[in-house]
């Protein structure tokens, strides 16, 4: 019995991708070490971010319809195989985590002041786990029609920001030294275009057997644009209080107010939040419930969901001791933690596979 | 199957009650009147015993009815019954005041609409730093909130009734949002203000709101809120004050002017002039040579004239003179403000910012020693005006 | 709120089992078994107050140490 028989479509990955990049992106701006030049160092980002795809792009287009997970089992063998599988679904799991924790804490602390974040944050794996359980096809499905209204939402918001915008705010343009602003790129390639390293998880279902790379490419060129877009609207609005706020978006938001009839509209904002937050963790623990199946040769990922879900909300309630570690960690020294994953191993593994001459057509592996 | 079929429907029966427990938000759930919605707060220090003193309006929502001002019931303040209730919260510093609020209300505070934070003058003495950063952190303040700074005591503004509106609170940021409309005073905004703080050279301004008594025609007198200057910064503590004249200088500059009017004499003679502004637009042009800053204001403004005493028809020579009159009416004004901030040595228009944008490689040396090199920049202003409309009449109504 | 947390584990449980039990997967429920379980023990240790080590710390300063940033 196959674990997964659905198909998507190259439009239904692309929107998933393109959720997935959105991610928690929207809530904390990627690249924000570069003040009001962010978006400079987020248009590098993305450019750095093609090229890192390109490599485990190349990976899945080797073997077409296996999932990473298959691939290292044949590249390296059984029993390395299974290690590097292992350590490859500890990445996303531990992804997840971060993801959750980044989550649980904006909504705790602008929102839902009061409430725990272990209740926000059963509720939100409970619904992951449920849309899970029924498979790709309906998380695709999902991404479709909430991800595109996520992308006209967040394009809207920056133009109703317009009248509070100062243009003076973007200049001088490289206000900073030029190591800091790659530095800045860099961590906006990682976090968050690089981790599309998880849909070497699902490029094995798509419908068509066409490359892999042009719907990253034009997924991480959508996502991309229109965060450069977000977060150049953050500087715009925010001036150099951009660098002090924690969450720059949701208050660059709450200074919106036309004809104080279209004002607060931070909470529909935030509502969004929600879809992008929920595509990725979901894409995320997909990847990881398969990953595992496919490395133990279980029949079906659904038992394994749950506890594995229950497993990421402790480790998001325990893996950081304060917002101020977290966001030291994401912007410090998560661009070279994931390095290994995005494009060290995936480079290794696809140097190994031409070596290897695979895959073969027809007759076993060595 | 009939009986896992009903087991199915009773499991989602409860998952769908349970939900609902969820999404009402048990923890969170905000209810109106267990609520006390502040509409604005004071803040006041004592001089003399150094007693933090924090004055604020909730609002009374059973109370607030269609908030006509004006109308024909007037009461001893002049207006109509406030819908706002008015408390004060005293400690030694603001946490410890704001910490005494739960011995003496029934009901939780919420900032979300708060409309106006006011400082006294005691605070802008001392610094206001403690109070922006504390607004800044909680969550529920909002980055476009009023700032004010009281002539004298927060809590007098916060008691004044004005007859305005329902909310006091309401009305006055309403007053400080029209002044700024009409090109009187700024209004700044929490963001605004923090930025200004963040920036190195400028300085940071604040409206001034002080009580006026005015005496209506039948001899009774009433408390007006009225604005009435912009309080200038160094960093966080007040070091002086523009009078109308001198923030309209400052309007001018920092290329915040929308409505308002110009008065000039008339070239014939005729007494007061007066035009209204339609359009204005200004531009600040640093030039950095041989470490000399000289800076071009440029400022281009259209209007229409409106009041006009003489009796000329018009031509195109009369409103050339008008429009010379007016370029030395808005240079006045400039010049005022400009004189003033170089009086208290305190670069309000931006300057400085303007010369980080386009010298950015000398900008470290020039920003540590601003100081001394405000003083000694060259200012050239110029104003170019154009009357456009004369509006319906364009010869004097008097016998030809 | 232990027993909360007993309680929701036990539907976990209710919910898995006997589907697992009935088409006899075994391997299956081996695995669900022992993740069930890690589950288990790490909350009710997360409950009781005890001190998780914070993982993204750990791995931050691993990090930094060997990077020297």
């Amino acid at each position: 019995m196959a674990l997964e028989a659905g198909r998507i479509s190259r439009f239904q990955v692309i929107m998933l991708m393109v959720g997935f990049i959105f991610g928690t992106s929207v809530i904390v701006s990627p690249a924000r070490s570069a003040g009001h030049d962010a978006w400079i160092a987020n248009l590098i980002g993305i450019m750095e971010a093609l090229l890192i795809a390109g490599v485990f792009c190349a990976l899945a287009n080797q073997f077409k319809d296996k999932t990473l997970v298959e691939i290292n089992d044949l590249v390296y063998g059984r029993i390395l195989g299974k290690a590097f599988s292992l350590i490859f679904i500890w990445y996303l799991f531990h992804l997840s985590a971060l993801v959750l924790t980044v989550f649980s804490r904006f909504f705790v602390t602008e929102i839902y002041l009061a409430t725990p974040k272990t209740v926000i944050l059963i509720v939100f794996i409970a619904v992951c786990a449920s849309t899970v359980g029924r498979g790709l096809e309906v998380l695709a499905r999902c991404s479709m029609v909430l991800i595109s209204l996520c992308i006209l939402v967040i394009i809207n918001d920056a133009f109703l920001a317009i009248p509070t915008m100062d243009i003076k705010n973007l200049l001088p343009i490289v206000d900073i030294p030029v190591e800091k602003l790659l530095w800045a790129a860099h961590s906006a390639a990682t976090f968050p275009f690089a981790e599309t390293v998880a849909f070497t998880m699902i490029f094995a279902f798509m419908n068509n057997h066409k490359g892999r790379y042009a719907p990253l490419a034009m997924a991480i060129l959508i996502a991309g644009l229109t965060l450069t877009l977000a977060v150049a609207r953050n500087s715009l609005v925010l001036g150099s209080m951009e660098s002090a706020f924690e969450y720059p978006t949701y208050l660059a938001i709450q200074m919106i107010d036309i004809g104080d009839t279209l004002s607060r509209l931070e909470v529909v904002v935030a509502i969004f939040f929600i879809f992008s937050g929920f595509i990725k963790v979901s894409v995320l623990l997909y990847g990881t419930v398969l990953g595992l199946a496919q490395v133990f040769k279980l029949r079906s990922y659904r038992p394994v969901i749950i506890p594995v879900g229950i497993l990421m909300i402790i480790l998001a309630l325990t893996n950081v001791g304060s917002s101020t570690e977290l966001y030291a960690f994401v912007n410090n020294e998560f661009p070279i933690y994931s390095l290994p994953w995005v494009f060290g191993i995936p480079l290794l593994t696809l140097i190994v596979a031409k070596l290897r001459k695979l895959p073969q057509t027809g007759g076993d592996q060595l | 199957m009939k009986k896992k079929k009903q087991l199915r429907m009773f499991a989602v029966a409860m998952l769908l009650t349970s939900l609902s427990a969820f999404i009402s938000g048990c923890w969170d759930s905000h209810d109106l009147n267990k609520s006390a919605i502040t509409a604005g707060i004071g803040f006041d220090i004592d001089p003399k015993t150094g007693e933090h003193l924090i004055t604020y309006q909730t609002i009374i929502p059973s109370k607030v009815k269609s908030s006509s001002a004006g109308s024909s019931d007037e009461q001893t303040g002049g207006g109509i019954a406030p819908a706002v209730n008015l408390d004060h919260l005293k400690g030694t510093t603001w946490l410890e005041a704001l910490g005494n609020y739960g011995t003496q209300e029934n009901r939780s505070v919420f900032f979300s609409h708060n409309q106006l934070d006011i400082m006294g003058k005691e605070v802008a003495k001392q610094g206001v730093y403690p109070v922006i950063e504390h607004a800044a952190r909680i969550t529920q303040s909002r980055p476009n909130n009023l700032l004010l700074i009281a002539q004298d005591k927060a809590s007098d503004i916060m008691a004044a009734r004005d007859g305005m509106d329902v909310i006091p609170a309401i009305g006055i940021a309403n007053e400080v949002k029209q002044s700024a409309e009409f090109s009187k005073f700024p209004a700044v905004t929490r963001l605004e203000f923090a930025n200004r703080l963040m920036s190195k050279t400028t300085a940071p301004i604040l409206p001034i709101i002080g009580i006026f008594e005015e005496t209506a025609p039948e001899g009774k007198t009433f408390n007006k809120v009225r604005i009435k200057g912009t309080a200038v910064f160094k960093w966080d503590k007040m070091v002086g004050e523009l009078n109308e004249q001198e923030s309209r200088g400052l309007l001018w500059v920092t290329n915040k002017i929308k409505k308002g009017f110009v008065v000039i004499d008339a070239p014939d003679g005729s007494g007061k002039a007066s035009l209204t502004i339609t359009q204005a637009k200004s531009k600040i042009i640093p030039q950095l040579t041989d470490g000399k800053i000289t800076i071009n204001v440029v400022i281009e403004e259209q209007g229409d004239l409106i009041e006009y005493k003489g009796s000329k028809d018009m031509d195109v020579i009369l409103l050339k003179q008008f429009e010379e009159r007016q370029d030395e009416a808005i240079q006045n004004e400039v010049m005022a403000a400009l004189n003033k901030s170089l009086a208290l040595n305190a670069d309000v228009f931006g300057f400085g910012e303007a010369v980080h944008r386009k010298y950015k490689k000398e900008w470290q040396d020039i920003s540590s020693r601003w100081d001394e090199i405000y003083l000694d920049i060259e200012v050239a202003i110029q104003v170019k005006t154009h009357i456009n409309e004369t509006g319906d009449i364009s010869k004097a109504i008097i016998p030809q | 709120m232990i027993a909360l947390l007993l309680l929701g584990f036990g539907i976990v449980a209710l919910i898995q089992i006997p589907g697992l039990v009935k088409k006899q997967w075994w391997w299956e429920l081996i695995i669900f078994t022992i993740l069930w379980l890690s589950g288990l023990i790490l909350s009710v240790l997360l409950v009781l107050g005890v001190k998780f080590p914070e993982t993204t710390t750990i791995i931050g300063n691993m990090v930094s140490k060997l990077f020297g940033i």
